[in-house]
Formats: structure tokens, sequence, C-alpha cells
């Protein structure tokens, strides 16, 4: 049952400095929505099109503003769910452009079929799903989950993991600690300053850059099909290096001695002790191991 | 079932060891009595001293310690909405307008360890290796050796529509079939509900993955019982059950 249909709207006059906009977007103006959250709730931004940065912020409040007063967007709770979706009646077809401002501790669900969203400052988890536009995210606390098939995902200050991925566009991540996940169906990988035990990135028409940190015991993937890799570790690393390739160069600022060949273009070496596993699969493209300073 | 040809996969594997003299002498005995038996796997122990001759040399050189700076210097950030069209990295700050490939160029130049797989290597590789690849483990299981239907430079031939591409290139691992087939006729059906720009990029992204399908199994045509392409080829099956998983629920929610 829907418990509430909770709009408190309020012109509130705001001045357009105060508006926390989308890089390269012109700040929003002032109608604004103010909702109470609690501990528990979710935020769920539902098939939107347009342009929607979320700024987390020290209050227990969603905070909606639009570009103008007759913003096509209707926000309602059911339980602890809180749905921002399209307002029909202002137009189906109407793109938005507006900022929100949550609680940092609030997880976020955003969807929609042609958006730019951008996302700086939650601590809860994010999860992004989109057809077509661009994704932004900052500072965020929580795992992050970004799912598009047209569209860059550019994520920046992620303490808690980050699984990304685009179809035909670049993912960027950088300064991200935790589990990492990251796809391109037809776009470079860039992941750079890279803490994390475990990560996985693939692209089937693309590069993949990699620098960052070798946990021991860590795990870490680089799939390419068609592409360069170019790896980027500590001089102090310590790992077992699998590298296979079909049609490549290889080199490497490590030194190399064979250990073992598997047949083909595939052998492993060690580097260090060989703690953790590095994986670098290249179908056609060059694959860089070097030092990272 | 298949003795003979795992027989042949565990001697690959082990004559990096037999050639380092790591092996027991028990196990030296065994792989020079198959060596002397097996030609596909002389060829093998030919190809891995090769390679192992030329990365023992470059692995002999002085570590270059200046090659990932200039790739570093092109990596960072630019400012959302001012990302490059190209994909040469960009960086901002030291080696503006350097792009990776000339970094490299230089610390080539400076001596970096370099082992070169060429496509004549390869092809030449193929032959060396295709008794002993031939008896290596299959590793996927769904008869994905199949012919393909691929044209001779691995392009899919027609438009990408959703279901029609799968028989382009040939069938895909048994374990795969269903649910690749249930999810492209749930696409189809769906593809006059859905807005020709959303239909537009899901062919377009799924033409990627179809002729990453179609290069692999090209190469496995070439190299029939390399593992690395089996596995390659699975994973991007793999990639397009993914894909097709996503590309079902947007259709769902778009319309």
């Amino acid at each position: 049952m829907l418990d509430t249909v909770l709009l408190v709207t309020t012109l509130l006059g705001a001045s357009p400095e105060s508006l926390p906009a989308m890089p390269g977007q012109a700040d929003a103006a002032a109608v604004d929505t103010i909702l109470a959250l609690r501990p528990g709730d979710r935020v769920v931004l539902e098939n939107l099109t347009g342009e929607i940065s979320v700024r987390g912020w020290d209050r227990d409040e969603l905070e909606l503003r639009g570009e103008d007063e007759d913003v096509p967007l209707i926000v309602s709770r059911r339980g602890s769910i809180v749905r921002v979706a399209r307002d029909d009646r202002k137009g189906r077809r109407r793109g938005v452009e507006a900022a929100i401002r949550l609680p940092r501790w609030v997880d976020v669900d955003v969807s929609g079929r042609s958006l730019d969203i951008w996302i700086d400052g939650i601590d809860g988890t994010v999860e992004i799903s989109g057809v077509s536009g661009d994704v932004w995210v900052e500072n965020a606390g929580g795992p992050v989950r970004v799912r598009t098939i047209e569209g860059e995902i550019d994520v920046s200050g992620a303490r808690a993991g980050v699984n990304a991925s685009s179809q035909s566009d670049e993912v960027r991540l950088r300064d991200v600690e935790g589990p990492v996940d990251a796809h391109s169906g037809s776009g470079d990988l860039t992941l750079v300053d890279i803490r994390s035990a475990s990560v996985r990135a693939e692209t089937q028409d693309g590069d993949v850059t990699f620098s960052g940190t070798v946990a021991n015991d860590g795990r870490y993937g680089f799939f390419v099909h068609d592409g360069d890799a170019y790896i980027a570790i500590p001089a102090t690393s310590s790992a077992r290096v699998s590298v296979s390739t079909f049609d490549g160069d290889f080199e490497s600022e490590f030194p190399v001695r064979i250990e073992r060949y598997t047949g083909g273009r595939e052998f492993d070496f060690t580097i260090g002790d060989g703690r953790a596993s590095i994986e670098i699969q290249v179908f056609d493209g060059e694959i860089r191991l070097l030092e990272r300073r | 079932m298949n003795t003979k040809r795992d027989e042949h996969g565990e001697i690959v594997a082990r004559l990096s060891d037999y050639m380092a003299g790591e092996l027991e002498p028990e196990a030296s005995a065994e792989i020079e009595v198959h060596l002397s038996e097996c030609g596909g796997c002389r060829r093998a122990l030919e190809e891995l001293r090769a390679v192992v001759a030329a990365v023992g040399t470059l692995g002999a050189l002085d570590p270059p310690r200046d090659l990932w700076p200039g790739i570093a210097a092109t990596i960072d950030a630019p400012a959302p909405r001012a990302r490059a069209e190209t994909k040469v990295i960009e960086f901002p700050g030291a080696a503006a307008g350097r792009s990776v490939d000339e970094e490299l160029s230089e610390a080539e130049a400076r001596g970096v360890r370099r082992l070169v797989f060429t496509v004549p290597q390869l092809a030449a590789a193929s032959v060396a290796l295709v008794a002993a690849s031939a008896f290596a483990t299959w590793a996927m299981s769904g008869g994905v050796a199949a012919p393909s239907t691929a044209g001779p430079d691995g392009s899919v031939s027609g438009a990408v529509v959703f279901a029609s591409t799968a028989a382009d290139v040939g069938p895909p691992p048994a374990e795969l079939a269903d649910e690749l087939a249930a999810l492209e006729q749930t696409l189809a059906a769906a593809r006059a509900e859905l807005d020709p720009n959303t239909v537009r990029v899901l062919e377009r992204s799924l033409a990627v993955i179809e002729q990453a399908i179609a290069d692999s199994r090209l190469a496995i045509e070439q190299d029939p019982g390399n593992e690395f392409l089996a596995a390659h080829l699975e994973r991007v099956y793999e990639r397009k059950l993914l894909y097709l998983r996503e590309a079902v629920r947007v259709a769902e929610w778009s319309d």
C-alpha cells in the first residue's frame, strides 16, 4: 500500500549559486521539494531522462530542485522506498534538469533511458542503470554499481569498491579502494590509483590501463579482445604473472624468466615471492607490464 | 575418454619444468620417452626453447625504469565532459600532448624487455604446435569448434538484428545456448516497441560482441587446440549472455 505520497513543495527562491550543478550544467533554479528521510530509506530515481545531480549533505532530508517551477518530477514514499519519478502529467517525453541533495548515509538507485547523472558524496550503496548518458560518481563511501549501454562512466574516490560496465564507452576509475570489476564492450578502461585485492577488467574493443598496488594474495585479471593492456604495478610487487596472447607483443620492465609454458603464446613468470595472481590475456594487442612510480 | 589428449596436454604443461631441470629423474625420463615418440611435443619443446631464449636475453638487460612515468603523465582525468574522443590517453600536466605510443617508442629505444608474437610467428607456431595442441584439453564442452561462417576478414555479414546474429558465427556453447536463444527471442519480440535510438544502441553494442566471437572462431580454426582461444571464446559468449540480460532488462523498463 502506498502509505504516503508526500510532496512538501515550497518555493524558496534559492539563489542560483547555492545550487549543486552537474559539471558543465547551468545552475538549476528555484523549485524545491523537501522530504524527511530515515535511516534505512532507499531513494530510487526511476526511469528518468535528462540531467540529474545528486549530492550528499549533512541533513536527513531529500531536497529536490528543478530548473524551473514546473519540474516534471514527483516524489513519493512507500515504506522505506522513496521514489523520484517522472510526472507524466507534465510531459512524458520531457527531459529533466534537477539537483537533488540527500543524506550521505542513504542508498541510491538510479535508472534512466537517456540520463546524465552526477553523484557526489553518498556513503550508502549507489546503483545506476541506464541506456545512454554519462555517469559520474565521486567520493562514494559505499559500493558503486553502474550499468549503461551507451555512456561514459567516471568514478573517482570510491572507498568500498566499484562494479562498472558500459557497453560502448569508456570506463574510468580513479582513487578506488575495494573490489573492482570494470567492463566495456567497445571503450577503454582506465583504472588509476587502485588499491584493491580483487581487480577484474575486461574490454572487447579498447585498451586497458591499470595503475595500482598489488596486495599479497590479491587477484588481478585483465582481459582484452582487441586492444592493448598497460599494467603498472609497484617494483616491490609479489605476484605470479600469467600472460596469454594470440597476436601481439609483450613488454616488461620486470625481469622475465619463464617458469611455466602451456603452449602457444602463454607463459607464467614470478615477480618477487609470487604471492598475488596477475592474469593478462589479450587476443589481439600489446601487453606492457610496467613499474609504477 | 581423452587419455591421449590429456597425456599430450600434461607433457606440454611440464615442458618448462623439464627444460629448467626441475623435474624428478623419473618424470624427466617419462617426458623424454614421450618426446622420442611424439613429433608434436618435440616441436612444442623447440618453440618453448625459442621463447625462453628470447625472453632470457631480454631479461638480462638492466631494467629501464622510466617507462611508466610517461604513461602516467598522460592518465589523469580530464574534467568531466571534456574527455578526448580519441583513444590517446591524455593526462594533464607534464608531457601534455604526448601519446602512449610516443612514450613507448622512446622506452623501446631505451631497451625495454620485449617479447614479440607476430602474425607470421604465430602462423609458424600454429604449424609447429598443431600436433601437440590438438591433444590439449579442450576447455569448452559444448561443441564450439563448429566452422564459422564469418568472412575471411572475420567480419560478420548482414545486419545485426538481435536473434539473427548468433547463427552467423556458429553455435554457442551448449550450456549457454538455451538462455541465449530465449534472450534473443525476447529482444527480437520487443524490438518493434523500443525507441529506435535504443534499438540502434543495443544492436551496435551487440555487433561488437559478435565481431569478437567471429574473430575468436577464426583464430580457433587456425589453432584448433589453443586453450587460451577456447577460454577466450567462452568468456566472450559469457559476456554476450550478460549483455543480453542487460538489454532485456533495459527493454522491459524502457517501454
